[in-house]
């Protein structure tokens, strides 16, 4: 300590080691996102060299597109659903796997292997299973008998709702370890003097099991809502944002804009109000970090 | 010992920065490595093709290629982000539907002043060198020229009782029932109902009823009685089982490919495709043959979507006459028959072209005639025709799914396209 006092004080250091992580900070992610935030006020094209200022145009464009409403709409359906799903499923998953039955580790490692697998990967795989014409899906239904001839990913009543089924199945592994963590953190003395008193396992589980693992749920929410709201693979390979825009979620709205109508300005716009819903998400997942540190 | 110790790292260093950057020096100087982009090569179909494409570049000049691919619907934006992120990129293909994009840009060269005037006119036809020159530069060099138009299953047609494809719009519908009634298995039209290809070839059904997108004046006309009756015309093939949607031009062609699809539209890739699923070259028109689009009225023009593929070079390309000698080795004689025998793709170069090879070819004979009256795509020329076709698509889609009235989707399609321009 006496030392160190000859040369640089403990602030003096803090910020030396602090500067590394800063300077990649500003290049990696600060920079770019108020770069984004400037781009939205120009008419900055991907084919033109030469771009101008045009005030909030880009903004108005936006929400005066018919459409805007309806993507944010699915954007959310999507949001809520890709993220209840497997959460239910992750939290039943995880609450059988937690009995430690024989074999509960072999399944446990082979639930896993969904979410290592590539999401283009899934959307491929998934688009086959629901593919109209020669899927999975309508051949077992004409095995059973029936028509087997739906378009799964051609209805605009279905296609959301299959992309979210290929979501779940990507996502409830990440779910079910969160929540196994977090059951095997929960006080089984708690249980056993609960069911001493008479408590049902319905009881144990809403009076016990979710309130110890209510930061662990509140976290994985939150994480998951914001995944979800950026999410764009699936929604890309299984439909690319059709048929009819069923499947067209902000992130789709953003890639199309930049990279297919060459818009770099309204696509940068639709992507800053897309990171304000997202920063409403992850506040609450900070609020929640700090309020478990 | 601490001397040792720096003279054996200092040699490591020496031994190691000798083996990577001399090497590489030396193998610079000897070879040049080009890169070559598009999407065909990345079609299983054409991958032999392709590869054989490279092999001969490689033997002929000693200089080595590589490809870089992608699907067709990412290659205007990736060639795009290529050239603007300073990657590395010679020569790609670019189709009609991409070619304006890339000229707006300000990416390419003149190929003119890389192979010279003569040596364009001496080897295409003019017709084929016209559809590359935007205000007199040469950016693209004829490369395959063909047309979407329809192609059939004489096969399928035979077993439901036609032995000539149908002429008119009520002949084509009777022809659809008559399969539908043959084998309920069988699309009888893989007409695309997703992607771009959905709202591309929705116009040469709207030039059939009358319609467009726009009129001579520029003034949008896609929502006129014209359009609403071909789209109307849709939802009706669409009702009665004819036409299926989550079906784009990638799934039409294999199931086509499999023959479990009668009608549908392409270029004459359609050929690759059918090869690839073990039919010999000199079979395929028994199981894949061009048609005339069926017309409202006898007599009619039938229509057809001008197609090709064309070469070009990279304004910031350090290896444009590299990038040329591949250019003149994949139009070579030898080369451009092999694609077209194996992949169907007819030849441009004036020399290919009149071989017997190609001359006496039934499949690319009726691919000619009934290509004869092809017209560019509306859309050919503009830096946004990816934006107006999945506009249409979209829109095309409402009517399918009973969420539009036609003449609502084409209403509102009207009303996009307006704003996008």
């Amino acid at each position: 300590m006496g030392e160190r006092r000859k040369g640089l004080t403990d602030t003096q250091v803090g910020i030396l080691l602090i500067i590394p992580g800063l300077a990649i900070f500003i290049a990696v992610i600060l920079f770019p996102f108020v770069d984004a935030i400037r781009m939205s006020f120009t008419d900055k094209s991907m084919l033109m060299p030469d771009w101008d200022y045009i005030g909030l145009n880009n903004y108005r464009d936006v929400f005066n597109d018919p459409y805007f409403l309806k993507t944010v709409g699915t954007t959310a359906a999507f949001v809520l659903a890709s993220t209840a799903l497997p959460f239910i499923l992750g939290l039943i998953w995880a609450l059988l796997l937690n009995q430690g039955f024989k074999g509960s580790e072999f399944l446990r490692g082979v639930t896993l292997v969904n979410w290592i697998i590539p999401g283009t990967a899934i959307g491929f795989l998934w688009s086959w299973i629901f593919n109209g014409q020669y899927g999975v899906l309508n051949g077992i239904i004409k095995m059973l008998g029936g028509e087997g001839n739906t378009a799964w990913l051609g209805q605009t009543s279905t296609a959301l709702i299959c992309v979210v089924i290929a979501r779940t199945w990507q996502m409830l592994p990440w779910y079910m370890a969160f929540l196994l963590g977090g059951l095997q953190g929960v006080e089984l003395d708690q249980i056993e003097a609960a069911r001493i008193d008479g408590a049902g396992n319905w009881k144990c589980f809403t009076k016990i099991v979710v309130p110890s693992m209510k930061n662990i749920i509140y976290l994985i929410l939150a994480m998951g809502l914001v995944g979800n709201l950026q999410h764009f693979d699936l929604p890309w390979t299984m439909v690319q944002g059709g048929p009819a825009r069923a499947t067209t979620t902000l992130s789709l709205e953003v890639y199309n804009t930049a990279f297919k109508n060459w818009d770099m300005g309204k696509a940068a716009t639709i992507g800053t109000v897309w990171a304000l819903l997202l920063a409403c998400f992850s506040i609450v997942y900070l609020k929640q970090v700090k309020d478990s540190d | 010992m601490k001397k040792e110790r720096m003279a054996t790292l200092g040699l490591g260093v020496v031994m190691m920065g000798t083996a990577l950057f001399g090497g590489a020096t030396v193998q610079a100087e000897e070879q040049t490595n080009i890169v070559w982009a598009g999407w065909s090569g990345e079609e299983e179909a054409s991958k032999p093709i392709f590869e054989r494409m490279m092999n001969a570049y490689r033997e002929q000049t000693g200089d080595e290629v590589t490809w870089v691919g992608f699907t067709w619907a990412d290659a205007a934006q990736q060639l795009l982000i290529r050239c603007q992120g300073g990657e590395q990129l010679d020569i790609s293909q670019a189709d009609i539907s991409i070619f304006n994009t890339l000229v707006q840009a300000n990416v390419l060269a003149d190929w003119n002043d890389i192979v010279g005037e003569d040596f364009m006119k001496d080897t295409f036809e003019e017709s084929y060198l016209e559809v590359g020159n935007i205000d007199g530069k040469q950016y693209g060099m004829p490369w395959t020229m063909a047309a979407i138009t329809m192609v059939y299953n004489p096969e399928i047609l035979s077993a439901a009782g036609w032995d000539e494809p149908p002429v008119t719009l009520d002949e084509f519908e009777q022809c659809m029932a008559d399969i539908k009634a043959y084998d309920s298995e069988i699309i009888p039209y893989a007409l695309s109902t997703k992607d771009v290809t959905c709202g591309a070839d929705f116009v040469p059904w709207a030039w059939t009823f009358g319609g467009g997108i726009w009129d001579e004046d520029g003034n949008t006309i896609i929502n006129n009685e014209a359009g609403v009756k071909a789209l109307d015309w849709y939802c009706d093939m669409l009702n009665k089982g004819y036409v299926t949607m989550d079906v784009g031009r990638s799934e039409a062609r294999q199931m086509f490919a499999q023959g479990k699809v009668a009608f549908y539209d392409d270029a004459v890739v359609a050929k690759s495709q059918v090869i690839s699923n073990g039919v010999a070259p000199d079979d395929v028109v028994n199981v894949c043959a061009a048609m005339l689009r069926p017309v409202k009225n006898e007599g009619d023009k039938p229509q057809a979507v001008q197609w090709g593929g064309m070469l070009v070079v990279y304004k910031n390309s350090e290896y444009k006459e590299q990038a040329a000698e591949l250019a003149k080795v994949l139009n070579s004689d030898e080369i451009a028959l092999d694609y077209f025998i194996n992949g169907g793709m007819p030849p441009v170069t004036k020399s290919a072209a009149n071989t017997d090879t190609v001359k006496n070819d039934p499949y690319i004979n009726s691919f000619i005639e009934s290509t004869a009256t092809a017209r560019l795509e509306e859309t050919a020329r503009m830096t946004n025709a990816n934006e107006i076709k999945t506009i249409l698509t979209e829109e095309i889609q409402f009517a399918l799914l009973g969420q539009k009235t036609s003449q609502e989707a084409l209403d509102d399609a009207a009303a996009r396209i307006g704003s996008a321009n």
